[in-house]
């Protein structure tokens, strides 16, 4: 697992990314036309409801092999928007420095911890960018 | 005197040397927005979890802002004209 992070991130995911995305935006923009007279509360629903889709598809580019995906997927399956921060939070908090790091044990949870968290940002990153670019093209 | 046992029993692939955690933290920090600024400087690497907690809440705010954004345009535009142009411009990387 530790020699795929130091190899580097692979990009075809990032294509599935954006295409989930893109259909999860095409169901919930279905979902609204339904509805004909959006309501003000309607709306803001609709940014809750991409948020989710947001999150929902850096999970699935990510697979189940990842802990933060798995959260999230599971979290979708009951319903709530599970941030993974905060689970990383939970983490993060009893640790202290690096050289505080005594036994080997710590070591390796901390060494999956920031592999876990440098593939997290990268999706999170991804992700941005492909709803800055959706942002763009629905402009023009 | 049992840890060392463990050491022995536990494959290479598995273990996590320190030169390891060293050389993620350093990954880390240049993806941090603060690297433009710093450079190559060697940060410590509780300023670097510091700067990616606070990395990460930003790009979750990000998500948050444009979720809403999305929101409001697909509100008032219609989604199947621009739907060409949105898959051309996400494939095209």
């Amino acid at each position: 697992m530790h020699r795929e992070a130091l190899a580097g991130n692979p990009n075809p995911s990032r294509h599935l990314q954006a295409l989930h995305f893109l259909g999860a935006l095409a169901r919930i923009n279905k979902l609204r036309a339904r509805k004909s007279p959006p309501s003000r509360r309607a709306t803001a629903l609709g940014g809750r409801r991409i948020t989710r889709a947001a999150y929902a598809a850096m999970a699935v580019a990510a697979g189940p092999r990842r802990a933060w995906s798995r959260a999230i997927l599971l979290g979708l399956r009951r319903n709530s928007i599970a941030k993974p921060f905060l689970i990383k939070k939970r983490i993060l908090k009893p640790h202290r420095e690096l050289r505080d790091v005594g036994s080997r044990a710590e070591e390796m949870e901390f060494g999956s911890l920031l592999d876990e968290t440098l593939n997290y940002i990268h999706h999170l990153t991804a992700q941005v960018g492909i709803m800055q670019k959706i942002a763009d093209s629905l402009c023009k | 005197m049992s840890s060392r046992r463990l050491r022995s029993r536990q494959s290479s692939s598995t273990r996590i040397t320190e030169d390891q955690i060293i050389e993620l933290v350093s990954k880390l920090q240049a993806l941090l927005p603060e690297s433009r600024i710093r450079g190559n400087d060697r940060v410590s690497a509780s300023k670097v979890l510091q700067d990616t907690c606070n990395y990460i809440k930003s790009l979750h705010r990000e998500v948050d802002d444009l979720s809403e954004r999305l929101s409001q345009m697909l509100a008032t535009t219609e989604m199947s004209s621009a739907q060409a142009a949105i898959i051309r411009n996400l494939l095209t990387q």
